[in-house]
């Protein structure tokens, strides 16, 4: 996906200036290393409060507005609870997402370049999240919390915007991030979701903890089970629970329960309590079927998945890229094509 | 619907997942409609075009699916390599005809025929000529066909070869080509020849009765 090449730009400048590079380049080689400065300018190369340019391309084409002016743990809608004995139902999704092995990456690079390349991947996370409207709540090692949703939005699009934010950033580490690392020897990376939506009556928003150690957050059976949902998806894999589910228009084609991958019964239901007959079920989320019926995604010859961002000024297509598709037809007039 | 249809179309389906099915039981023809994406190989995109492609449920894998461009975005004319009501002409019969002989996979012919096609269209809207060319109008595709992609342009060879390939009298694999190549058939024609073989008739018959045109109007 073209939207994150300035991110991967900064991982491959940090795997490429990693101290082993010249280790290995054997005996009788100076040993260097990256200079302080090379690591800030890579460092920095991602500014924190805009969006790497060739995201921001895709920002615009979705015609997006980004709210930079966050803080972790004050959801925009629910920062007048901080400091307050107030609280307030409201629904929220809560999304969960981790990035898995990136341990590996000290198996080959030095903590320098493990961290340029985490926080690349992270910062393309956040940036993700923040186009399609979402507010990271907390970071947690490689991973995030994000809600999605508030005052301002509907519970519907809310909901649609968690599943095209995931759906776009696993197939970046699926495919993008992945490829290249495994073309240097890294096996084993990927990333892992869960998603679970909690109606008004079901979230309670309320300043936790004391001072300046505490965070506008949700108490919700909900956020708690997204947590839980994201240790049952597969590698690469989302999860999402019923009510995320019922909010999707034509649910069943991108929906099928966990239990029905494990060949489980005791994995259908992420959650039961048997004396109030509650049982919410869990679904694997096919995220690639889902993120090939956007809008905003195009299918190219061979069913890649490519960002539809029309050509600016500052973006020329480059026809020499068509020319190895469009030299496999020479067409021909005729009257004779016909429809019975 | 026969079950290889059935097999290809899920793959189709799965991988293009944009184009809905519409078996259409009481037709002959059913049909997928949807969005074709043009994409350059750097990732890149370029348009989009709603089509809808006709496929003969009874004889597939042995027919030619015909394609129509709905959204309008290409000007009917003939130039564009489109008729009035949109059907779109990928190539030229005698390739389309060839390929339906030897059967054909739905995800492969998008890939090889559809796709190539839209990408042409647009790399023509771009620049105001197709990449690689195109046929000429009428029977000099016919002609140009026969000297390109089969190495003949004597229209005398070409009359008696068709004729031949009418009555079933093909050379022996060992036997001097009938080109006057001084190479033996094997080496020479062979492939060519099986080409027009497998062709429908009425292909041969239109093309030798185009081929004597051309004589006479030479004479």
């Amino acid at each position: 996906m073209n939207i994150y090449n300035d991110y991967m730009d900064v991982i491959k400048e940090a795997v490429d200036s990693d101290t082993s590079n010249y280790l290995n380049k054997g005996l009788g080689y100076p040993s260097m290393k990256r200079s302080n400065e090379q690591f800030k300018n890579l460092y920095s190369k991602i500014s924190e409060s805009t969006i790497a340019p060739s995201l921001r391309t895709f920002s615009t084409s979705l015609g997006k507005t980004v709210n930079f002016n966050q803080e972790l743990g004050l959801h925009p809608s629910f920062q007048h609870l901080k400091d307050t004995n107030d609280t307030e139902e409201h629904y929220i999704v809560s999304a969960f997402i981790d990035i898995k092995g990136s341990t590996n990456l000290f198996k080959k690079f030095d903590k320098e370049t493990v961290f340029l390349i985490t926080n690349a991947i992270l910062k393309a996370g956040i940036h993700t999240a923040l186009i399609f409207g979402g507010y990271v709540h907390r970071l947690q090692g490689d991973g995030m919390f994000v809600y999605f949703g508030g005052k301002s939005i509907s519970k519907n699009e809310a909901v649609s915007q968690a599943l095209q934010a995931v759906s776009v950033y696993t197939y970046f580490v699926k495919n993008d991030l992945k490829e290249y690392l495994q073309s240097k020897g890294i096996e084993n990376i990927s990333i892992r979701s869960g998603i679970d939506l909690g109606h008004n009556n079901d979230v309670l928003w309320g300043n936790s903890g004391i001072g300046e150690i505490s965070e506008v957050t949700t108490c919700s059976l909900h956020t708690s089970l997204a947590s839980k949902m994201q240790s049952s998806a597969i590698s690469n894999g989302v999860v999402v629970g019923n009510y995320i589910k019922e909010e999707v228009i034509n649910g069943d084609e991108y929906f099928t329960t966990v239990s029905s991958r494990t060949d489980n019964e005791n994995d259908r239901y992420i959650y039961r309590i048997d004396d109030r007959n509650f049982y919410y079920t869990q679904f694997d989320f096919n995220w690639e079927r889902f993120l090939k019926k956007q809008k905003f995604i195009a299918i190219d010859q061979m069913g890649n998945v490519v960002i539809k961002i029309p050509e600016t000024n500052i973006r020329p297509l480059s026809i020499a890229s068509l020319k190895p598709i469009a030299d496999l037809s020479k067409p021909f007039y005729s009257n004779e094509f016909k429809i019975r | 619907m026969s079950s290889k249809l059935d097999k290809d179309l899920k793959v189709f389906l799965n991988i293009y997942n944009k184009f809905e099915y519409d078996e259409r039981s009481e037709k002959q023809l059913s049909m997928l409609s949807g969005e074709i994406d043009i994409c350059g190989t750097d990732g890149n995109y370029w348009d989009s075009f709603n089509i809808e492609i006709y496929i003969n449920k009874e004889t597939y894998p042995f027919c030619i699916p015909i394609i129509i461009e709905t959204s309008k975005k290409i000007i009917r004319h003939k130039d564009w390599h489109i008729s009035s009501e949109g059907i779109c002409c990928l190539d030229i019969h005698h390739e389309l005809e060839y390929l339906c002989r030897n059967g054909i996979n739905i995800v492969s012919f998008y890939q090889k025929k559809i796709y190539p096609y839209f990408a042409n269209t647009v790399y023509k809207k771009r620049e105001g000529y197709y990449a690689n060319g195109e046929y000429l109008h009428d029977f000099g595709a016919v002609i140009e066909f026969y000297k390109k992609r089969l190495n003949l342009s004597n229209p005398i060879i070409i009359i008696e070869l068709l004729n031949n390939i009418l009555k079933n009298t093909i050379p022996n694999r060992n036997d001097k080509c009938f080109c006057d190549s001084n190479l033996k058939y094997k080496k020479c024609h062979l492939k060519e020849v099986e080409i027009l073989r497998s062709l429908p008739k009425e292909r041969i018959l239109k093309d030798l009765k185009g081929f004597k045109a051309t004589i006479k109007l030479s004479s």
